[in-house]
């Protein structure tokens, strides 16, 4: 299959669980939508990362997949302590830490890697210079 | 029509059916257990691609660990609250206009992308080139991620004491 059949399946997926985060009234209803939207830009990622012929898709997907277990995790436990109605606000920055954390990573990883000019040991077969390679 | 597309066809079917059903059934409980057929679902996609080590990631972390989760909360909710929990769904002609306006301004994209070629075949071990990159090029991001996992650890243990 092309690259755009992947890439039409993920959008599709995003588009449904944007409308669910829209039209949902529950909190757990709308972080169903937000995990389908996450899957579809997953699929985006590992789609353009085997059509590239790079790695640094799939280790995002890692990233992504580890990122939104925690907020998961997290994001019910705030839902059912509004529940039991205890102080919100330090519920809601514990809740929102995954985000913080997500951004964090995205910003460390932009930033190490304008600093690397020659190119990194993901892509052995750019460097023609390079007498031995760096992995089998 | 070759095998890879009869598969793809038949995941995109699943995938796309379950997407739905996780958005339109009112029933919560049954919402979860559509959203795990679209986890799986999305796992065969990687499969698909060349990737089985993200599928077998994706089978415990996603379809194991936050369905269990979802789950357990779902059932704790509902016991505290006492009822079964319905789902109201609001704005469902505008979230649906928004959505698809949403999905045409990708497609347009997608249109006017050029046909790439057939996908390059694999450099090697895909698990053992993951694995070099996590510990070389992303140490750091790596890292990060088990602060990030320790600090969920205390906060959920934070929100569970707090109950008592």
């Amino acid at each position: 299959m092309p690259l755009a059949a992947y890439l039409t399946l993920a959008a599709l997926v995003f588009a449904i669980g944007l409308f669910g985060v829209l039209t949902r009234r529950n909190a757990v209803g709308i972080l169903l939508g937000i995990e389908l939207m996450l899957n579809a830009v997953n699929i985006n990622l590992v789609a353009f990362a085997r059509f590239q012929g790079a790695l640094a898709g799939m280790v995002f997907t890692i990233f992504t997949i580890c990122i939104t277990v925690a907020e998961v995790a997290l994001g019910l436990a705030l839902s059912i302590g509004l529940y039991i109605d205890s102080g919100w606000d330090l519920l809601l920055l514990i809740g929102l830490l995954p985000l913080f954390f997500g951004l964090a990573l995205i910003l460390i990883y932009v930033l190490t890697h304008e600093e690397q000019a020659q190119p990194s040991a993901i892509e052995p077969t750019v460097m023609p210079d390079d007498e031995e390679p760096k992995q089998s | 029509m070759t095998a890879e597309m009869l598969a793809f066809a038949g995941v995109a079917v699943v995938l796309l059916a379950s997407s739905l059903g996780v958005v339109l059934t009112p029933n919560l409980f049954h919402a979860v257990l559509y959203l795990a057929v679209a986890l799986v679902a999305t796992g065969v996609v990687f499969l698909l691609l060349d990737a089985p080590f993200l599928f077998a990631a994706q089978l415990l972390l996603y379809a194991g660990g936050v369905v269990a989760i979802v789950v357990f909360a779902i059932m704790l909710t509902e016991r505290l609250v006492g009822t079964s929990i319905r789902q109201a769904s609001r704005y469902l002609v505008n979230g649906a206009l928004v959505s698809a306006a949403v999905f045409v301004g990708v497609a347009g994209f997608l249109v006017q992308m050029p046909p790439g070629g057939p996908r390059p075949p694999w450099r090697g071990e895909l698990t053992v080139m993951v694995g070099r990159a996590l510990v070389g090029a992303f140490a750091i991001p790596f890292e990060l991620l088990a602060v990030l996992l320790v600090i969920a650890l205390v906060g959920a243990l934070y929100l569970a004491r707090s109950e008592g």
